[in-house]
């Protein structure tokens, strides 16, 4: 039986990180243990978007949807949130 | 450009630009891939240019200033620059606004009937605010010093940011890439057609 899970490297603000997830799990549970292990506070997980690609995933999608390859890095970033204006 | 002058403890604020700098070198190779070089990264300032590589020929849109005086006892400032002399652009002569959609709105026109279905327009606002055409814009955003010292802007205090990261390096660049550089899909062109004589369509004996 293949293994359920997957490592993948994520960079959080620029700082590198692998998370274990399963691949059976929607994508956004990896934001939680990413920003964790990186020590990273005060953002709750909605406030986060991860980019792979240059595209912004979809984060309740299952993992093994997007069929990431061994070795890929994963950008977590903190979204523009308000802004824009005077 | 004069950066502002340090309050903070100069070693605390020099060990967190070097955390910066250093990860950004980190994974360089990869920020390379995606159009980013570091420039320039002498305490405190931080040069890092961006390039769009989804145009042909690829083309080098804007350089970004980071100070991180003071950092991260306050946030960094953020200027957008001419790439080659490092002077910080002009709201009218910005290669880029950083649009941002804010969703689809319904179209006003004064004097119509009430009630009459109009169509609905996407919206946009730009990240990069100035008050006139030839003031030297700011980027409008959580994390950024000239957004938290924005009177507007008092009730959202860089501490309720500072522990995210939104102050960051590679956070911001990775905001001036998503509404800036990436979404630059190719170049406008304006030709100008000037008459340069006739055409001859005969030429009698």
């Amino acid at each position: 039986m293949p293994d359920p899970h997957i490592d993948l490297a994520i960079v959080v603000n620029g700082q590198p990180t692998t998370v274990r997830a399963n691949l059976e799990a929607p994508l956004r549970t990896v934001i939680e243990k990413a920003l964790a292990q990186t020590k990273t506070t005060g953002q709750p997980p909605e406030n986060w978007e991860l980019n792979y690609g240059g595209n912004i995933l979809d984060l309740s999608a299952k993992i093994e949807t997007f069929g990431f390859p061994p070795g890929a890095t994963l950008f977590l970033n903190l979204k523009a949130g308000i802004g824009g204006s005077l | 450009m004069a950066a502002s002058s340090q309050v903070a403890d100069p070693e605390v604020s020099r060990r967190k630009f070097n955390r910066e700098v250093a990860t950004f070198r980190r994974l360089a190779a990869t920020y390379r891939n995606r159009g980013w070089f570091l420039a320039e990264a002498t305490f405190p300032e931080v040069i890092v240019v961006m390039a769009g590589r989804n145009i042909k020929p690829p083309a080098l849109i804007t350089g970004v200033r980071f100070d991180y005086t003071d950092y991260d006892f306050r946030p960094p400032s953020v200027r957008l620059v001419d790439p080659f002399s490092g002077e910080p652009y002009a709201f009218k002569d910005l290669p880029t606004r950083l649009p941002r959609s804010t969703g689809l709105a319904n179209l006003r026109v004064e004097g119509l009937p009430a009630g009459l279905e109009l169509p609905k327009i996407m919206g946009q606002q730009p990240l990069m605010q100035a008050y006139g055409d030839g003031d030297v814009p700011f980027l409008c955003l959580a994390g950024v010093r000239e957004y938290h010292d924005h009177p507007g802007h008092s009730g959202d205090a860089w501490e309720l940011h500072r522990g995210s990261g939104a102050g960051r390096l590679v956070r911001l660049l990775e905001v001036i890439d998503k509404y800036g550089t990436s979404p630059i899909g190719g170049y406008n062109l304006q030709l100008e057609a000037r008459i340069i004589g006739y055409t001859q369509q005969s030429v009698p004996e």
